[in-house]
Parts: C-alpha cells; sequence; structure tokens
C-alpha cells in the first residue's frame, strides 16, 4: 500500500460556501478534505481503499480507484486485504455489541424520572411491568442501606447464644468439628469453617465488608401496599494464610492467553522478631 | 446513499428525542439509550483493561447516563458527553484493576485450587458467543486497541455496522475528515502489524490468486459490492 499520490479537496454537492462554515466545524456531508490539513498527507490510494472498505465511497472514489489500479494492480491486493481486516474487526466487535443490547437503563431509576410525584400508579407499574436483569441503581444509591441490613443480619447471628444450631445431630462430625457443635445451617457450617480454620492458622477472619454482586426485586404488589422486597446476591471474604515457596503471577502468552509465569523472589533476611 | 434532506430530518428527530431525555422524559431516555449503546460497547471494547467486561462496564455507563444526562447543556452535546462519561468509567476500571493487580500476589498452588481463568484476549461480555470469534479476529482487535490513541478508537467505531465517518465525528467531536484520516492511518497501521504479527494469510493467499490473473479483480469487486451495496 505505498502509493504516492495525494489527493486534491474533490468537490462535494454538499461542500460548504467559502466562509460559511468555521475552520474547525465539521463538514455537513460528503468527504471534505479542506479542513484537515493533515488528510493531505494521506495517500489517495489508501484513502481510496479505506472508504470502499468502510462502505463511504461514492462513485467519484470508486472511478478514481479503478483508474490508479490500473497502473497498479498491487491496488486489488491492498483493497482485499482492508476488506478482510473490516471484516475480522466486525466481526470481533460483534459480540460486544450484542452484549450491549442486554444492558437496559435502570427502569427504577428512569420511571421515576417520566413519572410525576402523584402518578403513583404509574410509577408503580412502571416498576413491576418488568424485571430487570441488573440493579446497579439499588447497588449504588441503596448500597449502604442494604449494607446495613446485612451488616445486622450478621451481626445479630454473631451474637445469638452458641451454639445456636439445635437438630437433628446425625451428621457425622467426628473428628472435623469442635465439641457441642453441630451445622444445620450454612451459618453453623461457616462458623465451624472459621474456628477450624483459625485453630489450624490457615483462616485468619472474615472481612466485615460485603460485595454487592446483584440486585433483583422479587415482587410485590403493583399498588404498593406490599414492601418490595430484593434478592441480594453477595460475595462472602474470607482470609486465610498459607505459606507457600513457588510463586506465580498471572501473565499472558503471545495469544493473549493468560498462563503463570514463575517468580524469583530474592532471599530476605528474617526479621528480627522472628529471631 | 442516504439523502441530505432525509439525514437533515433524521437529524432534527433524535435531537428533538434527546433534548425529552436531557428534560426528564424517562421513556426518551431509553430511546436514546438503546440507539446508542452500541457504539458506547465499542468505545469501551477500544479502552477497557483487558480483564474488564463490557457487560459490567456499560452497566456502569448506563447508571451515569441515567443519575447525569440531566447536566447536559444541550441535545447537540449529547455524544460527546456521552463518550467522556463511557471513557471516564473504562479509565477509571483501569486504575481499579492497576490497583488490584498491585495489591495483591496471586497465588498458584494446589492446594488453593487453579489460578482464576480470565477470559482469554479481554472479555467481551459476550461470553460463550466471544468463543466463536475466530483467533484471527480477536488478534486484530487487540492489535486495533494497541494503536496509538486517537487511532484505535475510531477503526473499533467503523466497525459497528451503520457508523459512518460522519457518525463518528459527531461522537468524537471531530471533523469528518480528520476522523477519515485517522481511519486511514490506522487500517494502515493495523496491516502492518498484523503482517509482522504474522496475520498475513490472507495476503499469502491472495499472492497466490495474483498469480492467477484476472479472477482477482472479480472477485475483490464482488467482495466490495458485497460490502458496499450499489456500486455505482
Amino acid at each position: 500500500m505505498t502509493m504516492d499520490n495525494h489527493e486534491q479537496a474533490r468537490p462535494t454537492s454538499e461542500s460548504p460556501a467559502s466562509g460559511a462554515t468555521p475552520p474547525n466545524a465539521a463538514p455537513a456531508g460528503g468527504h471534505d478534505m479542506t479542513t484537515d490539513f493533515a488528510s493531505e498527507l494521506v495517500p489517495t490510494m489508501d484513502r481510496l481503499i479505506a472508504r470502499i472498505a468502510d462502505a463511504e465511497a461514492d462513485e467519484h472514489d470508486w472511478g478514481t480507484f479503478e483508474a490508479l489500479a490500473g497502473t497498479q494492480p498491487q491496488a486489488w491486493k491492498a483493497l482485499a486485504c482492508a476488506q478482510r481486516d473490516a471484516a475480522l474487526l466486525a466481526e470481533a466487535v460483534l459480540p460486544a455489541i450484542d452484549a450491549s443490547e442486554r444492558v437496559r437503563l435502570p427502569r427504577s431509576t428512569s420511571a421515576t424520572l417520566s413519572a410525576s410525584g402523584s402518578d403513583r400508579t404509574a410509577r408503580n407499574a412502571r416498576r413491576s411491568d418488568a424485571e430487570f436483569r441488573y440493579a446497579p441503581d439499588l447497588r449504588r444509591i441503596g448500597g449502604w442501606a442494604i449494607a446495613a441490613v446485612i451488616g445486622l443480619a450478621w451481626l445479630g447471628s454473631m451474637l445469638a447464644p452458641e451454639p445456636r444450631a439445635i437438630g437433628p445431630t446425625n451428621t457425622n462430625t467426628a473428628g472435623i468439628l469442635p465439641t457441642g457443635w453441630t451445622i444445620n445451617t450454612p451459618e453453623d457450617a461457616v462458623r465451624a469453617y472459621l474456628d477450624v480454620g483459625s485453630k489450624s492458622g490457615r483462616v485468619l477472619g472474615e472481612m466485615p465488608d460485603r460485595v454487592i454482586v446483584r440486585t433483583t426485586p422479587t415482587g410485590g404488589s403493583t399498588n404498593g401496599d406490599d414492601p418490595q422486597q430484593i434478592e441480594v446476591i453477595y460475595l462472602r471474604q474470607f482470609v486465610e494464610r498459607a505459606v507457600i515457596s513457588e510463586f506465580f503471577e498471572l501473565g499472558s502468552d503471545e495469544f493473549g492467553r493468560p498462563v503463570p509465569i514463575r517468580l524469583s523472589i530474592p532471599p530476605q533476611p528474617r526479621p528480627e522478631s522472628w529471631q | 446513499m442516504v439523502h441530505a434532506d432525509d439525514r437533515t430530518i433524521a437529524d432534527a428527530a433524535e435531537q428533538a428525542l434527546i433534548a425529552r431525555a436531557i428534560g426528564g422524559d424517562g421513556d426518551a431516555l431509553r430511546e436514546v439509550w438503546e440507539r446508542h449503546r452500541r457504539w458506547v460497547a465499542a468505545i469501551l471494547l477500544a479502552h477497557k483493561p483487558r480483564d474488564a467486561d463490557v457487560e459490567d462496564l456499560l452497566q456502569d455507563v448506563a447508571v451515569m447516563l441515567v443519575s447525569k444526562v440531566s447536566d447536559v447543556r444541550e441535545a447537540g452535546a449529547f455524544k460527546p458527553w456521552l463518550r467522556a462519561v463511557t471513557l471516564s468509567v473504562a479509565l477509571a476500571k483501569g486504575r481499579r484493576s492497576t490497583v488490584r493487580r498491585n495489591g495483591f500476589l496471586r497465588v498458584v498452588d494446589g492446594w488453593l485450587g487453579r489460578p482464576s481463568q480470565e477470559k482469554g484476549g479481554g472479555d467481551d461480555g459476550a461470553g460463550t458467543k466471544y468463543a466463536a470469534v475466530s483467533q484471527e479476529a480477536k488478534r486484530l482487535l487487540e492489535l486495533a486497541r494497541s494503536l496509538p490513541g486517537g487511532y484505535g478508537e475510531p477503526l473499533i467505531l467503523k466497525a459497528v455496522q451503520g457508523m459512518s465517518y460522519r457518525e463518528i465525528g459527531r461522537v468524537m467531536g471531530l471533523p469528518e475528515s480528520t476522523v477519515e484520516t485517522r481511519i486511514v492511518r490506522a487500517r494502515r497501521m493495523l496491516r502492518e502489524r498484523a503482517m509482522q504479527d504474522g496475520l498475513d494469510r490472507d495476503g499469502n493467499s491472495m499472492n497466490e490468486r495474483h498469480a492467477l490473473g484476472a479472477p482477482v479483480r472479480t472477485e475483490v469487486a464482488k467482495h466490495a459490492l458485497a460490502t458496499n451495496g450499489a456500486r455505482p
């Protein structure tokens, strides 16, 4: 694609009249090249090929391209390459475009925008007419409230008398659980994990914050009598300790795939407090 | 080719829709989002960190749009504003990712399980659908993302069906001719990098076909016809 021609500004039917358009304004249409000095440095053939590959070419462009390609046969190959690149890029971009089709505006917020304060029925109907997959507005606006509720629930469970799980004890937990423990609920299992893990030195504790992953309204009446319930998906984070001798970090290979890369860490003197 | 009068009418209708959205009309805002989210996704794709998910970032942009759209001064400024919001979301995600990478040493050890499997080649948020994309296309996208600032974005935007130079210029706040120049240069840089990267299989095959003579021209012209629609 080494062409040395430089295209002259070609007149277009929509070119602005002289002095009618500010120098930096976008032209009304067509391919006005007078507004960009840099454009003069782009070879004509490159420009024509890009226009054809980008479906921006008009009759004049095609005529010019065919005339130039008559003396520069490699132009056809360059055009083919440009079209193939365009097709590949379109292929690569398509999944992201499809993903965008799934992302809707936060419905509750947009409903609030359009409904007047007195139009409560309409607002509630909008809110409940379809579920929205994500509720990032809740995650942000109501995040502190949800966190507080979860925090309270968690605190309540921590303050409950132990052992709080009373029930069938037919689960074989011999040798795993501390004396007096039974596992009937997930909280029992977590408590046992923390207790046993801390005794072995592997588990240091749980982070106080929980990360909201998704919030989804579970329903409620359209007249607003029933309180709206929200299903909250969240992460709990536990801190563990490990003693290891080999270190890796995630890198990527020549194809961009993640691969573990061994790290060499120089030997460190032990802290004085350890000696 | 779309007639200028039709384009003017469509532009006026869109400006009116955006003005309603800015004024607080939720239905209008929803329609505006549905019209523009595709190029928003393309900009995110151009600027996001490799391990970020486009769909997640789009959620963030959607939230910003809803909460901040009233700040837009006029309908004509909406597209550059939405692009700026999109860039800020992508860059903020990049900063968070950097902090995370620097803050934690990812440990790979038998009893800790396998290393987290990041979605190769930068995820697009489309899950299995992205797996169907050819390696060559993924690699070319990565090369496009690595182009110098100002070149990769218009090139990726052009890959979105329906985005013209003019439309890209409006989004980026640039004259149409500047957009075209950047795309021309971006295409050239991309091809050079692809050749260096060994992604020249098509070129080789074209060489073989070129040796046969005239069919090359016919074949390419047919392809161009299919791509461009009616050829003059």
